[in-house]
């Protein structure tokens, strides 16, 4: 009774917003819970759940593996991005559920946000949780990354099958807690490195035996090919691991199949082939999963590229409070070799709170841009000269530094105290301001 | 030449704390001084004598076990050094390790509550006329009311990351004191970028820019 009660109270607020033309999707959620908490406990779920958590990257991989379960056929209820704590996910139950309480989908792909997985499980056990990754991230909410980790720890069920980057020392040490693992990775591909000396690093010591972790190659700060000199605690090679990225074609191999991906940003990679893996274990032929994976499926959210006057443009959307989004992308944009200018900007660091905290820049390897192909640094909005006062620490020569109040109208500055191809290197607020500045170049 | 340590720095670097080694480093060579920085990895022995300036950061409760453990042995040779005028600059939750239950070498006592304090610092200090600014991040507290502590050249606080980049006066203090007695005239080290910053940085309605 209580169950059909919820049901209609929340079917209902659904209904009262769709009039209304309001959208808040974790409403009905946060709605029915109060007066029914354990709600979620008394609905049955589809025999396909999975969860998808981590610090970046969890909303696009809860896409990927609910759209390629829907090209093979099935049915799939799946929580809009963001909606990804408690109520988003009753919000989502409620909205597919049908009367008898049943959720009547072939799967259930839930994006949990990774201090909620805790709350979430306690509901509804998933039989896959993708782990992507864990990262520096959002620190005035989450501390640090053993934090994390052992919040996440805290929230995997017995039962539950857990898929994991395997690059990662960090997430590889789920292996010290749990046995029912598969890892992902991805070998040395173009953008690996053997040292880097500016890098911060998550983990440099061993989380088994504290020695000195050894490294053939990274991909960035920790992630890459290690291994512990005085114990077990290695990478190996993951279960499903991309072999070879080319360069020109976006083709990369992964296991058996031939993928061509969007763009080669590598968390674009690594969603790629955590998708691929707990699809393959759900059931999927591999290359059914291939055909679902290529890229026109898949929507870009990373890189966005416009060409005026014969100039390249480059967007690439970073998290404000995740170095490893922005190293990324400095990565990225310290390949191109050519004469290059670079955009720095963003207006809020967070919209959960309003701390000044942009300590975060610090982890940020800056110092790999800096070189005689790089022409000018724009740094824009209200932390303007925070940018501007740490790529001067970079060693980046404070005239090739421009000042810019906001990137309104900023085109004509782009287009002539700038030149080369100019990369945006910006948090996912000033992305939009980028781009119009861009289109109004003529 | 000022010699610059920056020790635990492939443990202790959870909130921008490299950025601290890195602004001194720079301003104090636009000076004219000559800088040698030393980023010192866990376990490497630190010679403290051979420096002007010690920095050290915050940590993850584990990491700040695993420093706790390899700094004991140095307790008589941070004295020395302290005594000696050496700076050193401790960020976030590294001050612990110079507590009671710790080195030691303050007598305040570090406790654990269960919520996180995070918050945003804007102190007065008697080292110059106006605020340190910055943030604070961390778990445990200290049975003490300044927000930075200050013994002979020593500045501790739970404040973290880029201190001396978000408090260019802080930075030019030290500076200056550590360039009193040299041979030459230092030139003027240039912070407009860290001072725009900083004003920025007061201005309240930030989020309506």
């Amino acid at each position: 009774m209580k169950r059909f009660l919820g049901t209609l109270i929340g079917k209902s607020v659904f209904l009262a917003e769709k009039l209304l033309h309001k959208n808040a999707s974790s409403f009905p959620g946060k709605a029915v819970l109060a007066i029914f908490p354990d709600y979620l406990k008394k609905i049955s779920y589809p025999p396909l759940v999975i969860m998808v958590t981590g610090s970046c990257g969890k909303g696009s991989t809860t896409r990927i593996i609910a759209d390629a379960l829907r090209e093979n056929g099935m049915t799939v209820a799946h929580n809009l991005e963001g909606s990804n704590l408690l109520n988003g996910v009753a919000s989502t139950v409620i909205k597919n559920i049908s009367f008898s309480g049943r959720l009547k989908q072939d799967a259930l792909v839930l994006e949990t946000d990774e201090r909620y997985l805790k709350l979430i499980t306690r509901y509804i056990t998933p039989h896959y949780l993708v782990i992507n990754n864990i990262t520096r991230d959002q620190p005035p909410r989450q501390g640090d990354f053993d934090i994390v980790f052992g919040e996440i720890l805290k929230g995997i069920p017995e039962s539950t099958h857990i898929i994991v980057n395997g690059d990662d020392p960090i997430t590889k040490s789920f292996s010290l807690h749990k046995d029912n693992i598969t890892y992902f990775g991805i070998d040395k591909y173009f953008a690996s490195y053997e040292n880097e000396p500016n890098d911060v690093r998550d983990v440099n010591y061993c989380p088994k035996c504290h020695a000195k972790l050894q490294y053939t190659y990274r991909h960035y700060g920790s992630v890459g090919d290690f291994k512990c000199p005085e114990c077990d605690f290695a990478r190996n090679t993951p279960d499903f691991c991309i072999t070879s990225v080319n360069k020109d074609t976006n083709e990369i191999t992964l296991n058996n199949s031939k993928i061509t991906a969007n763009e080669l940003i590598l968390f674009n990679l690594y969603n790629l082939a955590a998708a691929y893996a707990v699809l393959s274990l759900a059931g999927i032929a591999e290359d059914k999963i291939a055909q679902s994976l290529n890229a026109q499926h898949i929507q870009n959210k990373i890189y966005k590229e416009i060409t005026k006057k014969d100039r390249k443009y480059i967007a690439l959307n970073c998290k404000a409070e995740n170095n490893a989004t922005y190293n990324l992308a400095v990565i990225h944009t310290a390949l191109d070799k050519s004469p290059k200018s670079i955009v720095l900007g963003l207006r809020e660091i967070s919209r959960r709170y309003t701390f000044f905290d942009l300590s975060w820049l610090y982890d940020i390897n800056f110092e790999l841009l800096n070189d005689d192909t790089l022409q000018k640094v724009v740094c824009a909005g209200p932390y303007r000269y925070d940018f501007a006062a740490r790529i001067t620490l970079a060693g980046i020569p404070k005239d090739k530094i421009i000042i810019l109040d906001n990137l309104d109208h900023a085109g004509k500055v782009l287009d002539e105290q700038t030149s080369g191809t100019v990369y945006g290197i910006l948090n996912f607020d000033y992305i939009e301001p980028f781009i119009n500045s861009v289109n109004e170049i003529e | 030449m000022i010699k610059i340590a920056n020790i635990y720095y492939d443990l202790l670097n959870l909130y921008g704390d490299t950025g601290n080694a890195k602004a001194l480093a720079y301003h104090l060579r636009e000076t004219g001084e000559t800088v040698q920085l030393d980023n010192i990895p866990f376990r490497e022995k630190i010679n403290f004598s051979n420096y002007n300036v010690i920095f050290i950061g915050s940590g993850t409760e584990n990491n700040l076990k695993l420093a706790l453990e390899d700094i004991l042995p140095y307790k008589s040779d941070i004295l020395a050094y302290k005594q000696n005028g050496g700076f050193l600059i401790a960020t976030g939750n590294s001050i612990e390790l110079f507590g009671k239950s710790a080195l030691a070498i303050f007598d305040y006592t570090v406790t654990y509550q269960e919520e996180r304090i995070v918050r945003d610092v804007n102190v007065k200090t008697p080292l110059f006329d106006c605020n340190i600014i910055g943030f604070e991040n961390h778990k445990g507290t200290i049975d003490r009311d300044e927000k930075i502590i200050l013994d002979d050249n020593f500045i501790l606080t739970y404040t973290i990351g880029p201190l001396l980049v978000r408090n260019p006066k802080l930075t030019d203090y030290i500076i200056t004191k550590l360039l009193e007695n040299t041979a030459f005239s230092p030139s003027k080290a240039d912070y407009t970028f860290e001072e725009k910053a900083y004003e920025t940085s007061l201005n309240t309605d930030l989020k309506n820019v």
